[in-house]
């Protein structure tokens, strides 16, 4: 049966090409007859698709060859791990609070630094945005190298950039500042270029039928159309700094990572669990402002 | 007097194939209100938009002002528009600002960017767009955000808006299409008396028969991307004018309509 339905499948093509022309009803009569000779209940498994299979083989692959490098979950391990995690918690609590203000005062730095790299990220952000959406693009290969700028700011990790800019500033807040603006280029520009395409088209052509020049029609159509869209987005831009501002400080960038770090060096647990609860109250605060304010530009808008 | 428009055998091809426009010739004397009708596909917006390169015409030539706009370059263009002002169907304000707003942008070409933003309009420009709203009639909505006005106040900011730019040619397109009947009615009478007030020339695409009848001086019917009729009005009867719309001479073999 099998064998043929792809033999009469083969040959069938060239038939329809040569004869097919002339006689209509042969191919008509034929060609369904071919495909459903018994119709039959649908099997129960399918056949995965050639691309399927190579996914799950490549898949099958890689965690084979990294569970030979030791990319493992391991019950056993696992066992002991928590063992060793219950005498984490249990010498980190009660939290010791002695160095809270010096602590403190360095969660409010890595804010500031957050907050500043955000602001500098979602100014660079803007012109780039505008150079990169189709509509409002002065030149096509603006339009190219604009998106393949955000791309990698956007696709290297900022504990990435913060690397790189330690080598470049030295040690230091200044280095997160830097890390976090590059990173938030890399989201907002990207979501405020798409925010910019998705403008009604007839907005940008009632400007320029008045004659007005394009960087005018920026000023007087696209800005105040997408302007509450950039400020949500930069909203979220600001959470997402906040919470990796924390971590930067462990390569050096500056802040209250740095503090973590070092009290987990020493073994200091408790010093360590009031640094992490600080972190927790401080994101979770940030997260709460910006949710509400994204609400109440988005929902009240219009 | 020289014409406000010229064309000379204008042809627009969309990328899919479809001709738009077929070759139009058309002059229009300075001060005429002139109705542009036919059906749905004959190409009244393709020529609109042609005239000022909204969409790029195929061939032919375009003159406005004895200025040619195909060919012109870039800067040439914004200055051509600058005395131009279009009127769209849907209105195409910014939504999310004041009537106010969208009207001193009418004055950007003419003022420079500054007109762009709030904060640096200069104060001759801020009376002249309360000026222009005040002929709208809408001088008491100027800080509403355009978003909470009606169609038939929208497209009277649009006016406003062309006003502004103190056009010697307003190309309206549809002007009237979304709009009710009696907004309708007040948008056609606006159009007619600026253009008799202030010398404007008007070129409007009409469906509505009725209104291209009202309003206009002169009439051209458009049948797919060909001049069919171009008549002064009180010479062109409704039959005449319905006839665009209607059945093709029978002898035309029957498609009419929907070729292509």
């Amino acid at each position: 049966m099998k064998t043929k339905h792809t033999k009469s499948d083969n040959t069938k093509p060239q038939d329809m090409k040569t004869e097919g022309m002339k006689t209509e009803e042969t191919v008509d009569t034929s060609a369904p007859a071919l495909r459903n000779a018994d119709p039959q209940t649908p099997a129960r498994f399918t056949r995965p698709s050639a691309f399927a299979f190579v996914v799950l083989v490549g898949a099958a692959a890689l965690l084979i060859h990294g569970w030979t490098q030791g990319a493992v979950v391991n019950p056993a391990e696992l066992v002991t791990g928590a063992g060793r995690l219950g005498d984490f918690l249990a010498d980190a609590f009660p939290p010791d609070l002695d160095r809270v203000l010096p602590i403190l005062q360095s969660l409010l730095v890595t804010f500031e630094m957050a907050l500043l790299g955000t602001i500098v990220g979602v100014i660079l952000s803007v012109p780039l945005a505008i150079a990169g959406a189709r509509n409002t693009s002065p030149h096509r290969s603006l339009y190219y190298l604009s998106r393949g700028f955000i791309t990698v700011c956007r696709t290297i990790p900022d504990l990435v950039w913060a690397l790189i800019f330690v080598i470049a500033v030295g040690l230091g807040p200044q280095a997160g500042v830097l890390a976090i603006a590059v990173d938030v280029m890399g989201f907002c520009g990207r979501f405020f270029a798409d925010s910019i395409e998705e403008m009604d088209n007839g907005v940008l052509e009632g400007v320029r039928a008045t004659g007005a020049p394009e960087h005018s029609v920026i000023f007087g159509a696209v800005l105040p159309t997408c302007m509450p869209s950039f400020v949500a987005t930069s909203m979220f831009a600001l959470e997402q700094a906040t919470r990796s501002s924390v971590v930067l400080g462990l390569v050096g960038a500056g802040g209250i990572g740095v503090e973590l770090s070092v009290s987990m060096a020493l073994l200091r647990y408790d010093e360590a669990m009031t640094i992490i609860l600080a972190i927790f109250i401080v994101v979770l605060g940030v997260e709460r402002l910006s949710a509400a304010m994204r609400q109440r530009i988005l929902g009240g808008g219009s | 007097m020289s014409a406000a428009v010229q064309l000379e055998d204008l042809k627009m091809r969309f990328r899919n194939g479809h001709q738009a426009l077929d070759g139009v010739d058309l002059t229009v004397e300075p001060g005429q209100l002139l109705a542009l009708t036919g059906s749905n596909g004959a190409g009244k917006s393709t020529l609109l938009r042609c005239m000022v390169r909204l969409q790029e015409p195929t061939s032919g030539m375009v003159r406005i002002h004895e200025a040619e706009v195909t060919g012109a370059s870039s800067r040439a263009l914004r200055r051509i528009r600058q005395d131009v002002g279009f009127i769209f169907q849907n209105f195409n304000l910014v939504d999310r600002v004041s009537a106010f707003r969208n009207v001193t942008n009418g004055a950007i070409a003419r003022h420079g960017s500054q007109c762009a933003v709030p904060a640096l309009v200069p104060s001759r420009v801020r009376r002249e767009a309360m000026d222009c709203l005040e002929r709208v009639g809408l001088a008491h909505l100027a800080d509403r955000r355009v978003d909470t006005l009606s169609g038939g106040q929208r497209q009277r900011v649009a006016i406003a808006r062309s006003l502004m730019q103190r056009p010697r040619l307003i190309l309206a397109d549809e002007p009237v299409a979304s709009l009710d009947p009696a907004a309708g009615t007040a948008v056609m009478e606006l159009l007619r008396d600026i253009s008799a007030e202030r010398g404007i020339t008007v070129i409007a695409a009409l469906h509505q028969v009725d209104f291209a009848l009202d309003y206009s001086e002169r009439i051209i019917g458009l049948r797919a991307g060909r001049v069919e009729l171009d008549e002064s009005n009180d010479r062109l009867s409704a039959e005449r004018l319905h006839e665009l719309y209607g059945p093709a001479p029978l002898t035309d073999s029957g498609t009419r309509g929907q070729r292509r």
